[in-house]
């Protein structure tokens, strides 16, 4: 009698923390299904700015870099403009015809490089071209 | 009754620092998370089998920009972007069979090019062509 009385009193005078770490688990696994830890490839550039920018879709996606410089990357790789083509052709393929291309240019960019590569994707077939901007408001 | 009391703290699992892991965890987890949200103006490329269509000369609207910056639609040059939205946007109500064509020079720079396109895009322009002028 005297024991059960005293574990009573005990458990009211703490705090219940058994469940904090359950939250804290949910909130784990959440951040965990939701990371991904390569987003940016190595190089550095400034988007342009415009208004009617919309959602891209990761699926089927594939990233082609231009810098201030001209250099185009592709995948974390520097590439020669004539090349662009046949890795192109490669996603393609891998994407059962579905591919989207993202043009991400520095803003200062030469139009001229922008255009050898929309050559080298026509060459390729892959017309479904988006080209990379930031929303004015948006803070990244 | 001393003895008795540490018997039963003994038994237990400690439990109070697996919410310090997980938040530790959680942290590290939340610092390094990048969602992705690249946004973009969509443009589909002509392909070989489209073809060169033939437009009649009263159906196009050029705007060139040039290797300086300045910006000139059907030849008359043009102060800001804004100004050649009216104008495209005048020209389209009375020609539903508009087309811009966007003709720019290779040493200009991307970011003009993307200006002017966004405000085709902004006042609801859809038939847009993107030419390059490399002649020096």
């Amino acid at each position: 009698m005297a024991v059960m009385k005293r574990s009573k009193k005990s458990a009211d005078a703490n705090i219940p923390t058994s469940s904090m770490a359950d939250i804290a688990f949910l909130l784990l696994i959440f951040f965990m299904v939701t990371t991904v830890f390569k987003v940016d490839s190595g190089i550095s550039l400034n988007l342009p700015y415009a208004e009617k920018v919309e959602k891209l879709q990761r699926k089927n996606l594939s990233i082609v870099w231009v810098n201030d410089k001209g250099q185009i990357a592709i995948e974390d790789k520097f590439v020669p403009v004539k090349f662009v083509s046949v890795l192109m052709q490669q996603k393609m393929f891998e994407t059962n015809g579905q591919l989207i291309v993202e043009i991400k240019a520095d803003r200062t960019a030469r139009y001229g490089t922008i255009d050898a590569i929309f050559n080298q994707l026509k060459a390729a077939n892959a017309l479904k071209v988006v080209l990379g901007a930031r929303h004015p408001g948006s803070g990244r | 009754m001393l003895f008795k009391r540490r018997l039963k703290t003994d038994d237990n699992i400690p439990d109070s620092s697996m919410a310090d892991i997980a938040f530790l965890l959680l942290v590290f987890f939340m610092v390094t998370t990048g969602f992705f949200n690249d946004r973009g103006l969509s443009i589909m490329l002509p392909g070989e089998s489209t073809g060169a269509a033939k437009i009649p000369k009263k159906n196009l609207c050029k705007i060139f920009i040039n290797a300086a910056g300045s910006i000139y639609a059907d030849d008359q040059p043009m102060d800001n972007v804004d100004n050649i939205g009216t104008y495209v946007k005048m020209r389209m109500s009375k020609n539903p069979k508009l087309v811009v064509v966007i003709k720019t020079d290779v040493n200009a720079k991307y970011e003009w090019m993307i200006k002017v396109f966004d405000e085709m895009k902004t006042i609801g322009m859809k038939k847009i062509s993107l030419q390059v002028n490399k002649a020096r």
